[in-house]
């Protein structure tokens, strides 16, 4: 008898769970899928920068058909495991979302699962080649930096420098999926490229990986990987004398680097990261704006470390406003459909715009589901603990510089 | 019996066999099956997952349960069977193939881990299962090509979840359905006799080795059938999903539900899900990730289990044995038993040397000697449970059988069900596909064996109560059960080692009396006894050894009268 009593209780607890607004006004779900328990970081910032842009936008409300309509964000752990994102959409769909806010892990499964309604995903984070497809995968948007796009705009940089470049990538999905993106960027200079080796992703000690590069003459490292990599690979040089210059993909901006070499902040000095640009040709007040506002609403993001002269670093909340451009650009197209059929409003997202919070025009079309082209990325470099665009590039040169201490 | 006759009589025993708690389950069953009607996809998603985890769990109690191995690999069976069908499916191969092939690929991974460490003890085969579970964990992340590394293998189409929902409860049930077949069958018998004491399932001449391997093979068949369709339901074959922490819960859920029970197993599952509700619950008070959670949960829980000796929450239930009257197979025709200057060293020791000796059709043959002259080991030698050095046995195939020097039944087990233990090897149709499926031979073998166990229970004076377990039977039932699961062999040699160790007059009386009968109906008997009255009451003809050595033979007369015996065993003692 036992067992059937528990078997009707998950039942009625599988039932529960569903949303309510607190008020009269109708909510229109968007789930922000990411890696909360592995990269709390991240998924706090995606988050952030979505509920941020969901509160501006409830302010002045959404309506359709005299009906008023509010935004209400859920967050889902995606762990990352793939399965576990795929699941999470699922779930998403299931409870009528109207959009999916996705870090990117387990896009390629979970897609198609939010294709059968026609919802709508947003990947703000992983910059894969086959991420995004408009003919493939018409309900998958991007707006953050691609693979590609660093990749050749770091191949562009680092070439006429003639340099002998030691690549190093790791063997996660993320380094796996730059280093091919990397092959190609160089193929056509692989005099240019000392040595390519793959380490593993959760090494504390690249230590013989970067004495084969060293013994292969290179004079530069470039560093694709997670943020432990690249930490492990700097230390790795910089504790062995070997001063070349290190270059590296946006991880090389994630605060893990700068936490693990807090005690060796010299060693952090020169290193050069390819990004999303922060500023538009505007300058930088718009993005101060949303920088503040971002502020007000959850505080600083701190990287824990400080600068020679004491400050405390924080974090330019770079992300955050990727999730936050797309939830803008989502209730413009929530608008232009006049529905919150998720088909409609996939379909209005091709011809909405708006301002991103850099100030760059956000949008997408038919032919285009990316959102951040390749000339919007932009390399920065680090001197005591914060980064500044480099003078060296054309693209970067004339970007301002971001505060980043508090 | 033709096919429409069959299933008339399948339906006449259901009918016959139904219980409260059958109707019960079928309506569970039917009421379960509706549910995707009520609830979206995620949801239906969700619970197919947890079925096709309950799928698995029943598979692991065959292991855990009946075969009493506790099996920490059953998640690496489950990824072996998702790593086959994500690669099938991502080809474009059909769910069904993939099924099949995950179910294939599982049932290899476990013969395999099932013939390797089968014959461990209860301790290393856990550790070594578990090594299995972490070398395949770390194959699945260290080895992209085996499943996609951290992206995956994307396994696209295919069943929705509601199909995989119903899917998944109809391989469930039938997993519960042929878990209870297995049990019940001389299989399942002879692992359960080998779980509970394993020298007497083999003096019994169960092969308790291949029965092991075999149970695992099972296990991991089931498990991989689970992981081919639940990589499919969950639409990316993730390596994630298929750490060491897999096999560790399948492990817990069986425990918590009970090994030794069809439901059991299901119902772990249901309370791990429950808790888990809970545990998210609370892990998102106190912000602890879900899967950080469930995998305290699972580890409190184990630890639980392990302090409090639970057995589960379903109990097994009692198990009735119809009875027919289909003739049962002959014993073994008449025969002697020779051995001919056989020895056996054990390092430096002689355990026995030159040993040459004959049990004839019609005779008692004692074996006597000082403690340490290698009686019980000559007894291994004849029985075939150790191979001499040197030397030749001549004995029959399946003819001899032994019973052990301790009083040592299968205490789970019914007197009915010792001896069907000890017949199984005369059954002819009581195989691995047969017993599963509950074929109608099989269970017209099984009623006439029944019947059988019964008439040799009675002839032993056993057949009271012939259904109760055999650990509540007094001490001295215990031993005429374990000599009457000898005769149940069929075998025409039986070797009794030291049938009246610790007995009463009046219990040494009875096994002598037995033991005549046996006689009277022209076994041939090697009995190793102390009690040199007992002796003397019984042997036809005496063999003494000394140090491994044969001294003296012949009738109790004339081995009374040799000096040496009298020197080196008698003493001041008279046969």
């Amino acid at each position: 008898m036992r067992p059937l009593v528990l078997f009707a209780a998950v039942c009625v607890l599988a039932g529960c769970g569903s949303s309510a607004s607190p008020d009269h006004s109708k909510p229109l779900l968007i789930v922000v899928n990411a890696p909360f328990s592995r990269t709390p970081y991240l998924g706090q910032a995606i988050e952030n920068g979505a509920r941020l842009a969901a509160a501006e936008v409830n302010a002045t409300g959404i309506s359709i058909g005299g009906e008023r309509y509010t935004l209400t964000i859920r967050i889902a752990d995606s762990g990352p495991a793939p399965a576990r994102a795929v699941a999470n959409v699922r779930r998403a769909v299931d409870d009528r979302a109207v959009a999916i806010v996705d870090e990117g892990t387990g896009i390629d499964a979970s897609w198609s699962v939010a294709a059968r309604k026609s919802v709508p995903i947003c990947v703000v984070f992983e910059g894969g080649r086959e991420v995004v497809d408009p003919v493939r995968r018409p309900n998958v948007f991007r707006i953050a930096p691609t693979d590609h796009g660093v990749a050749f705009r770091l191949a562009e940089y680092l070439l006429p420098k003639g340099l002998k470049v030691a690549l190093l990538h790791d063997d996660s999905d993320y380094g796996t999926a730059g280093a091919a993106e990397l092959d190609r960027a160089f193929s056509q200079n692989r005099a240019s490229v000392a040595i390519d080796e793959t380490v593993p992703a959760d090494s504390l000690d690249l230590g013989p990986q970067v004495l084969r590069a060293r013994r292969a003459r290179a004079t530069a490292l470039l560093v694709w990987g997670r943020p432990a990599t690249i930490s492990a690979a700097l230390t790795a040089a910089r504790s062995a004398g070997w001063n070349v210059p290190v270059y590296t993909p946006p991880t090389g901006a994630d605060p893990f680097v700068r936490q693990q070499l807090a005690d060796h902040p010299e060693w952090v000095d020169g290193l050069t990261f390819a990004g999303g640009r922060l500023t538009a040709e505007v300058g930088s007040a718009p993005f101060r704006t949303f920088e503040q506002k971002y502020e007000s609403a959850y505080g600083i993001d701190s990287v824990g470390v400080k600068t020679r002269g004491g400050d405390a670093v924080v974090e330019p909340p770079e992300t955050a406003m990727y999730a936050y451009d797309f939830v803008n650009l989502l209730a413009a197209a929530i608008l232009k459909a006049a529905s919150r059929d998720p088909a409609k409003i996939t379909a209005a997202l091709e011809e909405v715009t708006t301002e991103g919070a850099n100030g760059d025009e956000r949008a997408f079309n038919r032919h285009n589901h990316d959102g951040v082209v390749d000339d919007d990325v932009y390399f920065a470099r680090f001197h005591d603990m914060t980064y500044a665009p480099v003078k060296d590039d054309p693209l970067s040169a004339a970007l301002p510089t971001i505060p980043q201490t508090r | 019996m033709s096919t429409l006759a069959a299933l008339a009589e399948a339906g006449r025993e259901t009918r016959a066999s139904w219980r409260r708690r059958t109707t019960l389950g079928t309506a569970a069953f039917a009421v379960a099956a509706i549910v995707p009607f009520a609830i979206g996809d995620a949801r239906t998603a969700d619970l197919a997952d947890g079925l096709y985890l309950a799928c698995a769990a029943v598979g692991l109690a065959l292991a855990v349960g009946v075969a009493g191995l506790p099996c920490l690999a059953q998640g690496a069976f489950v990824a072996v069977g998702a790593v086959a069908a994500a690669h099938l499916l991502a080809h474009g191969m059909p769910t069904a193939v993939a099924a099949l092939a995950g179910a294939l690929a599982g049932g290899l991974a476990g013969g395999l881990v099932g013939a390797a460490f089968a014959r461990l003890p209860r301790a290393g085969f856990a550790a070594a299962t578990w090594i299995v579970s972490w070398l395949v964990a770390f194959g699945l992340q260290s080895v992209p090509s085996m499943l996609g590394g951290s992206k995956g293998i994307v396994v696209a189409g295919g069943p929705s979840p509601a199909q995989h929902y119903e899917v998944a409860l109809g391989l469930t049930a039938l997993a519960v359905l042929g878990y209870a077949a297995l049990a019940r069958s001389p299989f399942g018998l002879a692992l359960a006799a080998a779980r509970e004491r394993e020298p007497a399932a083999r003096a019994l001449g169960v092969p308790t080795t291949r029965l092991r391997a075999a149970a695992v093979a099972a296990a991991g068949a089931v498990a991989g059938l689970s992981g081919a369709l639940a990589v499919q339901l969950a639409g990316v074959g993730d390596p994630a999903r298929y750490g060491p922490f897999l096999s560790f819960k399948l492990f817990v859920v069986v425990l918590v539900g009970g090994g030794l029970a069809a439901l059991g197993p299901p119902a772990g599952v249901v309370v791990l899900g429950v808790l888990s509700l809970a545990a998210d619950a609370l892990g998102s008070l106190e912000h602890v990730a879900a899967a950080q959670a469930h995998e305290l949960l699972a580890a409190i829980m184990l630890l639980g289990i392990v302090s409090l000796g639970w057995d589960g929450i379903v109990r097994p239930a009692g198990r009735d044995r119809r009875a027919g009257d289909q003739a049962v197979p002959a014993r073994a025709a008449p025969a002697s038993l020779s051995a001919f200057s056989i020895g056996k060293r054990f390092g430096s020791l002689a355990a026995a040397e030159d040993v040459s000796l004959i049990v004839e059709p019609g005779r008692i043959t004692a074996l006597v000697g000082p403690n340490g002259s290698g009686k019980t080991t000559v007894l291994r030698l004849l029985a075939g449970a150790l191979a001499p050095d040197s030397g030749r046995i001549d004995r029959a195939e399946g003819g001899v059988a032994r019973t052990l020097q301790s009083t040592a039944v299968f205490s789970t087990l019914t007197r009915v069900e010792h001896l069907l233990v000890a017949s199984s090897p005369r059954r002819r149709r009581a195989g691995f596909l047969r017993s599963l499926l509950a074929t109608p031979q099989a269970r017209a073998e099984e009623a006439a064996f029944v019947t059988e166990a019964r008439r040799v229970l009675a002839r032993f004076g056993l057949a009271a109560h012939a259904d109760i377990r055999a650990g509540e039977l007094p001490v001295s039932e215990q031993r005429l059960l374990m000599l009457a699961a000898a005769y149940a062999t069929g075998a025409s040699i039986l070797l009794v080692d030291e049938p009246t160790a610790g007995a009463s007059a009046t219990e040494s009386t009875r096994v002598i009396e037995q033991l005549r009968s046996l006689r009277e109906e022209g076994l041939g008997l090697l009995v190793v006894e102390h009690n040199l009255g007992v002796v003397r009451r019984l042997a036809d003809r005496i063999v003494v050894l000394d140090a491994g050595r044969v001294i003296a033979q012949g009738t109790p007369d004339e081995v009374a009268a040799d000096e040496r015996v009298r020197a080196v065993y008698l003493g001041r003692q008279s046969l």
